[in-house]
């Protein structure tokens, strides 16, 4: 029992928590250790996670089991759908934390910052690797806890404000989830996350509880994944570090409300049990409300971070509306949009960040002729918000394809007109950045410029953005290939819909 | 050596773009005349290579004369091919983007505005014309048309003017609209096939069940594209405006790829859809006639050009749903219609090329430059060359089935055709009048290489290009010259009339005619009203979420009730010991249990 493959999941959540630990313990002043440990145990992670991605892929198990009380486990494996969340992690989690070493340096409390954010990936990664609910509801809320100091690092009235509203928010959530879990434990006991029908054996007696039980799980993971009317949240804790809004955004947060409606209908309740319950039509409904509502309000945005936001909150609905639809295309469609969402987010807001931090251009008027003092910069986020709003050949595409391939297969036609509305919307306040960044000439001087060596801005903070949006260039150039994001999402549906 | 040809067609010009970007990189000063260098005109040579070999008939291996490229990790799995379809459309539009870039070398010497982002986006609009067209996988299509569409919007508005700014925004919303609308219309049909390319959209397609509204999807989404009624504002707005050589391409090649578009999905010669194709036709004809009547009003010989690409464009749809309301109409059209592609894409081309040649006329003699701007629109007519072969071509398939109206119709169409080819040659006089006058530019050598190779070339359209196998060109016979003649004759006449009216009794028409962009005028009215709706829209949403958010906020009524427990808390605090002790005992207890 006491091999590698009980150790490894383990071992990939102490890269993190031990890099936590370590950073907190040195001085403040000791940047270069700090940044030294936190590059390794990145690096040390990512090699881990490949090699779990290599083994699972052959079919071997990974798990972790202890017994915590009788009848309640604590169970962290390394199952094909975990191990794709657990690498869009760790790879974003390597450039999010080379983006902050730059974007940080020379400012003040950035032990707690750095602390706070290895703890934040850790409980990302224990959400991707959790077993069964309770563990999943562990790391689900120490998110929660270790994403707070990081929303208010600045310690403005500000980002105070949007610190209370973010607690407000998931401590909500997270207790309507806590009430979900207990209620399913009671009913059915300690359910591991599989893709049988475990509940099967309920119906049809408790159908009527089943559909409750949904409600409740949904709903408290809505509220991470910001669907409307739950996501309030999200656009105020703009007021973070640009890293922390793109670790929030692309990974993090948002990504764990998502993947928890994933773990949901999947392996908790099955898709076939959540389509014969009748479960997916009002997550789709509600998916499509929260796109819409999402890319609406993303178009009278000013400020170009929180356009970001509700961009956000449109795309990582995209992923709620793949898994509500039924059939391996729309769950293809929903899965690789949580990959190619996270890189093309995770670009766009590492450029925001750039433009604030060598420009000081916060509001999108400031943007004109930004493209000629800053092209590197400019060209990932062009990449970035062509993929977003699903032009080929960036990754964006591919999501769209399936999802309306997914739709039509579902006999939900509908779906189609609302991917096409958002995509107008998503041209509709993407391409007049584009227009501006490119097209307009530069109007006066730039807020508060500084040079930053002779490139863009300093290397720290070109190269994230530069290798994200050539990530998400290829994930969807190669899409066909095999070691594409769709190739493992294919994988992880094979498993799915075979279990 | 096909499959290399294939695979180089649409990537030379990226890998000629890379330097380019580059050096936008560097943010190096972009006014360089180094961005168009020899290495910059070959951009299209591997497509015009792979075009001649194919069509040289040199290369016949087995039945199918199509060669095609698998690229199984590209998109969703690359499928390139080269057919008898495509190879027309290859051929010309290879063709017009070399001589056009020959021109463009010379027409961009000495002009200040920004030449490495025009290098740049020419070669990006070009790989993407050139890969449409090699596409048989929908995705791939998909990523040419976007590429052509998005970095031609740079093209267009390459001058800054607010006039090309304006232009260039219309453009956007039209080609963002047929985007979605093809989209939708190519996603829709794609989930409904086998296999994820052109030529299985269009069995899906003639499918009876096959859904409506996926047919309307894509003839309007590619109609933005062809120039159809209602969709075609953006035409005569961004002609003018864009550099002449990106004006040649845009009328001559990306148009086209619309029509290519049509050509592929639709269920041609698959099975006769009559409502639909009747409509095609009848949308076609407004645009030939309209289009014509509302180009001679037009001042400026590139609007008049750009109109005359819409009725041109016109009479191709008319002819295309014909062919689709009649599946035993189709094969007889198929010659004629390629052999319309190619006429109008390079005579428009060499029509529109030659607008700066009469600007900056230099040494050629008078009467031979004058022979050479009368032959490419003597040609448009109909009444010599590639124009009269195709008129003949197309009249023919139409009489062997009796389609007497429409050919009635055409007819009225190409004397419309005359008229506004009158129209251009007079304004293009004007401009040679006032050009000539102090010749302060010299003829540029590059510009004139350029136009001289285009023009034989479009006129001789039927001598050259190859055709399907199984079609026999036809020749004329001198008896029917004459009723090919008429419509020339009759929009000569008419144009002469029109001119000699209008001296005579208007000086200010041009006061009242139709404005260039036409309809574009009520739609930007409309835009005013719908912003309101669309911000009141906004404004109720974001009321009510402020509601929501204050909802959230009374919560914090708890906290006057929180810090009462905190007093409480203090007597804990203060009987710790006690308090652990009390704990242990609890705990204890549970375990005992």
């Amino acid at each position: 029992m006491m091999d590698l493959h009980f150790w490894l999941p383990v071992l990939v959540l102490f890269t993190s928590l031990g890099a936590a630990a370590i950073i907190f313990w040195l001085d403040e002043n000791n940047s270069r250790m700090r940044s030294s440990i936190n590059l390794a145990a990145a690096g040390i992670k990512i090699l881990l996670v490949i090699w779990i991605l290599v083994g699972v892929s052959q079919g071997e198990v990974y798990e972790t089991r202890f017994t915590l009380l009788t009848g309640i486990d604590f169970v962290l494996r390394a199952d094909a759908l975990g191990v794709m969340f657990a690498g869009l992690s760790s790879l974003l989690w390597l450039f999010t934390t080379l983006y902050a070493i730059g974007y940080l340096e020379g400012t003040p409390n950035r032990r707690r910052f750095f602390g706070f954010f290895s703890l934040c990936v850790a409980s990302t990664l224990g959400i991707a690797f959790a077993g069964n609910l309770f563990t999943f509801l562990i790391f689900y809320e120490l998110l929660t806890l270790s994403t707070y100091p990081l929303v208010v690092h600045k310690g403005t009235d500000k980002a105070l404000r949007a610190g209370r509203l973010y607690l407000i928010y998931t401590l909500g959530g997270g207790v309507v989830l806590l009430a979900g879990v207990l209620w399913m434990h009671s009913l059915a006991g300690d359910l591991s996350f599989a893709a049988t029908g475990q509940l099967d054996a309920l119906l049809p007696e408790q159908a009527s509880t089943l559909k409750w039980i949904f409600l409740l799980l949904i709903g408290g993971l809505a509220v991470k994944a910001a669907m409307v009317p739950l996501h309030g949240w999200l656009p105020e804790a703009m007021v973070a570090p640009a890293p922390v809004s793109a670790l929030l955004h692309a990974v993090a947060v948002v990504k764990a409300g998502a993947f928890g409606i994933v773990r949901v209908v999947y392996d908790v309740y099955g898709i076939t049990l959540s389509y014969q319950l009748g479960l997916l039509l009002p997550l789709g409904i509600a998916a499509a409300i929260t796109i819409l509502y999402g890319s609406l309000r993303a178009l009278a945005q000013q400020d170009i971070k929180r356009r970001l936001a509700f961009s956000t909150v449109s795309q990582v609905s995209y992923i709620a509306l793949g898994i509500s639809l039924f059939g391996p295309a729309g769950t293809i469609g929903g899965l690789v949009h949580l990959l190619h969402q996270g890189l093309m987010k995770v670009t766009l807001f590492f450029c925001a960040g750039n433009y604030a931090e060598t420009l000081g251009i916060h509001k999108i008027q400031q943007l004109n002729g930004a493209g000629r003092r800053m092209p590197g910069t400019s060209l990932a986020f062009t990449i970035g918000a062509l993929g977003m709003i699903g032009l080929p050949p960036i990754a964006g595409f591919i999501s769209k394809w399936y999802l309306a391939t997914g739709a039509l297969h579902a006999d939900m036609d509908w779906v189609l007109l609302v991917l096409i509305l958002s995509s107008l919307m998503n041209a509709g306040y993407f391409l007049p950045l584009l227009y501006r960044i490119w097209f307009c000439p530069q109007q006066g001087e730039w807020p508060q410029e500084r040079v930053l060596g002779r490139w863009d801005t300093s290397l720290w903070l070109l190269i994230p953005p530069l290798v994200t949006a050539s990530l998400s260039l290829l994930a969807g150039l190669l899409a066909a290939s095999d070691f594409s994001p769709l190739a493992w999402v294919q994988l992880v549906t094979t498993r799915e819909y075979l279990p | 050596m096909t499959s290399l040809l294939l695979l180089l067609t649409p990537l030379w010009p990226l890998l000629l773009a890379l330097p380019l970007v580059l050096r936008l990189l560097q943010s190096e000063p972009a006014a360089s005349q180094q961005a168009f260098n020899a290495l910059w005109l070959s951009a299209p040579l591997p497509a015009l290579l792979l075009a001649l070999y194919l069509g040289s008939g040199l290369f016949e291996t087995a039945a199918n004369s199509s060669q095609q490229l698998l690229l199984p990790g590209l998109l969703l799995g690359g499928h390139w091919l080269v057919d008898e379809v495509r190879l027309v459309f290859l051929l010309m539009t290879s063709l017009l983007w070399l001589l056009a870039g020959i021109y463009a070398r010379g027409y961009m010497q000495g002009k200040p505005a920004a030449l490495n982002a025009f290098a740049l986006l020419w070669l990006l609009t070009q790989s993407g014309n050139l890969l449409l067209i090699l596409a048989e996988d929908v995705a791939s299509f998909y990523l040419g048309f976007a590429l052509m569409t998005f970095a031609g919007y740079g093209l267009v508005i390459h001058q800054r003017t607010s006039e090309a700014l304006q232009a260039g925004r219309i453009y956007l919303v039209l080609a963002v609209l047929g985007e979605a609308l093809m989209l939708a219309g190519l996603l829709g049909t794609t989930a409904r096939s086998a296999t994820p390319t052109m030529s299985q959209l269009a069995i899906t397609l003639a499918e009876p069940d096959a859904p409506l509204w996926l047919l309307t999807c894509l003839l309007l989404g590619f109609g933005v594209k062809a120039g159809l009624p209602f969709l075609h504002v953006w035409l005569p707005l961004a002609h003018p405006v864009a550099p002449t050589p990106a004006s040649a391409v845009l009328s001559g090649a990306m148009i086209k790829a619309g029509l290519l578009g049509w050509w592929l999905v639709l269920p041609l010669g698959l099975t006769s859809l009559p409502q639909t194709g009747h409509l095609l036709t009848t949308a076609g004809l407004l645009a030939a006639l309209a289009a014509a009547l509302i180009g001679i009003m037009q001042s400026r010989a590139k609007s008049v050009l750009a109109y005359s690409s819409i009725s041109q464009m016109g009479m191709i749809t008319a002819l295309l749903g014909a062919g689709l309301a009649d599946q035993h109409l189709w094969p007889l059209l198929v010659p004629a219609l390629l052999l319309f592609v190619a006429h109008h894409g390079l005579n428009k081309g060499s029509l529109f090329l030659a607008v700066g040649i009469s600007q900056h006329p230099g040494r050629l003699p008078l009467p031979l430059l004058v022979l050479l701007l009368l032959l490419p629109a003597l040609a448009l007519t109909g009444l010599l060359g590639s124009g009269l072969m195709t008129k003949w071509e197309a009249k023919s398939g139409l009489y062997q089935l009796e389609y007497t109206g429409l050919i009635n119709w055409l007819t009225l169409a190409a004397a419309g055709t005359t008229l506004l080819m009158a129209r251009y040659l007079w304004l293009l006089w004007q401009e040679y009048k006032t050009a000539s006058q102090p010749d302060q530019h010299q003829s540029n050598p590059w510009m004139l290489t350029g136009w001289l190779i285009l023009l034989p070339l479009g006129l001789l359209v039927p001598w050259w290009l190859p055709l399907p196998d199984q079609a026999q060109l036809l020749w004329p016979d001198p008896q029917n010259f004459l009723q090919l003649a008429l419509p020339v004759m009759l929009g000569s006449l008419l144009a002469l009339a029109g001119g000699w009216l209008i001296g005579r009794f208007s000086k200010d028409w041009q006061s009242r005619a139709i404005p260039g962009g036409d309809l574009v005028w009520i739609y930007l009215s409309l835009q005013q009203p719908l912003q309101h709706l669309g911000q009141k829209l906004l404004s109720a949403l974001q009321q009510a979420q402020q509601q929501v958010l204050q909802l959230a906020h009374s919560l914090s009524l708890i906290w006057p009730l929180l810090l009462r427990l905190t007093d409480r808390e203090s007597l804990l605090r203060r009987e710790a010991a006690l308090t652990f002790a009390l704990l242990l005992v609890v705990l204890a207890g549970l375990l005992l249990l």
